[in-house]
């Protein structure tokens, strides 16, 4: 099964908010993914992104599902910036992940 | 007691501005002198603005004096200046379409951030790049969702943002302010475990302005792990200063400065002022700006962060 969820359409062209990132992760994307299903994030029409939003959504997506990294998770049409936002906040989760508790 | 404003206060100023504006009360009454008053920078009008709410808030009478004497009146009542203190002065001119010179000043209150977008963050960005894309549009967008974000999850009280483009300069300007908890406070209330209760305020400013340094980044929410990590103020400032603009922040007994890429200033404020608080100032020149991408790529080499390649596969 294939969920996609179109960015634009949920939060604007600009991802600032960082705890409404956190309840959409929570309440929808992580349920997504619990399932098994291949999820697409749609981010046509999205410009710029806070990195509350980034880390509170991408980064700790990723920490909560590192297997992500191999299959199952698909970021599509990602302007360069938006690319590199996203490369950045999976960056965070890493550099989280090594930091002692 | 009488605080008198000053005629001009730009960034090298804030320091003894600020520390005039929270001298000690003497006494239950506070008036404002605004007759000298020609130019601010937003953040003096935003840490004005909190200053004169937190005195209400608190109960200390007190009166505007020498407001038609004010070369500025007009233009504080055109940015809503006394509108947002709730007081309705008679207006001698008509109000018209501000362009990028500047945009009203705006309430920030803490609670959650708004549902789509940060139409304050995208708006004032707008007015200061007098445009809705480009470099400067974007890294205006960004700083101000970031720190508007940080006011209203960490100041537990109103504040206010203010944002100005001076054409002569070039140069793009924001301010924020607060007269909540402060930084300390936040820090103390969250437990935040790189805080210290034997710190100074010189050395909470630094934690507050280090990577993952956040007060609440060791949180828990109902949706698990806090949306506060600490990085958007350590990115922000690292952009500034590549960008050769200045960044200030302050709050207690303590402020940093850094124009460019030059040395970082500190100090305390004189006579024993404290900020009720914390206010943050933000400029850079427009034609300093020109790749935010490369910006953001930059700030985050800065930081010591490298791109997984396993992330490649990711995009489609």
């Amino acid at each position: 099964m294939i969920t996609v969820f179109k960015m634009n359409e949920r939060f604007g062209g600009f991802l600032a908010d960082g705890e409404m990132a956190n309840v959409f992760r929570f309440t929808e994307v992580e349920p997504a993914v619990a399932c098994g299903g291949h999820v697409v994030l749609d981010f046509e029409g999205v410009t710029n992104m806070t990195d509350s939003f980034g880390n509170a959504f991408i980064g700790t997506l990723i920490q909560h599902h590192p297997e992500l990294l191999s299959s199952g998770l698909e970021f599509k049409n990602c302007n360069p910036l938006m690319r590199s936002l996203v490369s950045m906040a999976i960056d965070v989760a890493h550099l989280l992940a090594r930091q002692p508790a | 007691m009488v605080i008198t404003l000053p005629s001009c206060v730009v960034e090298d100023g804030l320091p003894d501005f600020l520390g005039a504006l929270w001298q000690p009360v003497d006494g239950e009454r506070l008036d404002f002198d605004f007759s000298r008053v020609v130019f601010y920078i937003p953040a003096a009008i935003t840490m004005l603005i909190a200053r004169i709410d937190h005195a209400r808030r608190s109960g200390v009478t007190g009166a505007f004096i020498g407001l038609h004497e004010c070369k500025s009146f007009r233009y504080l009542q055109r940015i809503d200046f006394f509108d947002q203190l709730g007081i309705a002065l008679p207006e001698d001119f008509e109000r018209h379409d501000t362009g990028t010179a500047f945009v009203p000043l705006r309430e920030v209150v803490p609670s959650p951030v708004s549902i789509r977008d940060d139409p304050l963050a995208t708006d004032l960005a707008r007015c200061v790049a007098d445009a809705a894309e480009g470099d400067v549009f974007q890294l205006s967008q960004y700083s101000l969702g970031e720190i508007i974000a940080n006011l209203k999850q960490h100041a537990c009280q109103r504040g206010f943002v203010c944002a100005q483009y001076t054409k002569k300069s070039d140069l793009v300007r924001i301010g924020i302010a607060d007269s909540g908890i402060g930084i300390r406070e936040g820090f103390r209330q969250n437990s935040a475990p790189k805080y210290r209760a034997e710190m100074n305020d010189a050395q909470v400013l630094e934690l507050a302005m280090s990577l993952f340094g956040s007060s609440k980044a060791h949180m828990t929410t109902p949706y698990g792990e806090s949306p506060n990590r600490g990085v958007g103020l350590t990115i922000t400032r690292f952009m500034v200063a590549e960008s050769y603009g200045h960044f200030f922040l302050a709050s207690g007994t303590s402020w940093w400065f850094r124009n460019g890429l030059g040395t970082p200033k500190d100090g305390v404020f004189a006579n024993g002022a404290s900020i009720q608080g914390t206010v943050l100032s933000l400029g850079y020149q427009r034609d300093q700006v020109t790749n935010y991408p490369e910006l953001r790529q930059q700030a985050w080499a800065g930081l010591g962060l490298t791109s997984d390649p396993r992330t490649r596969s990711l995009f489609s």
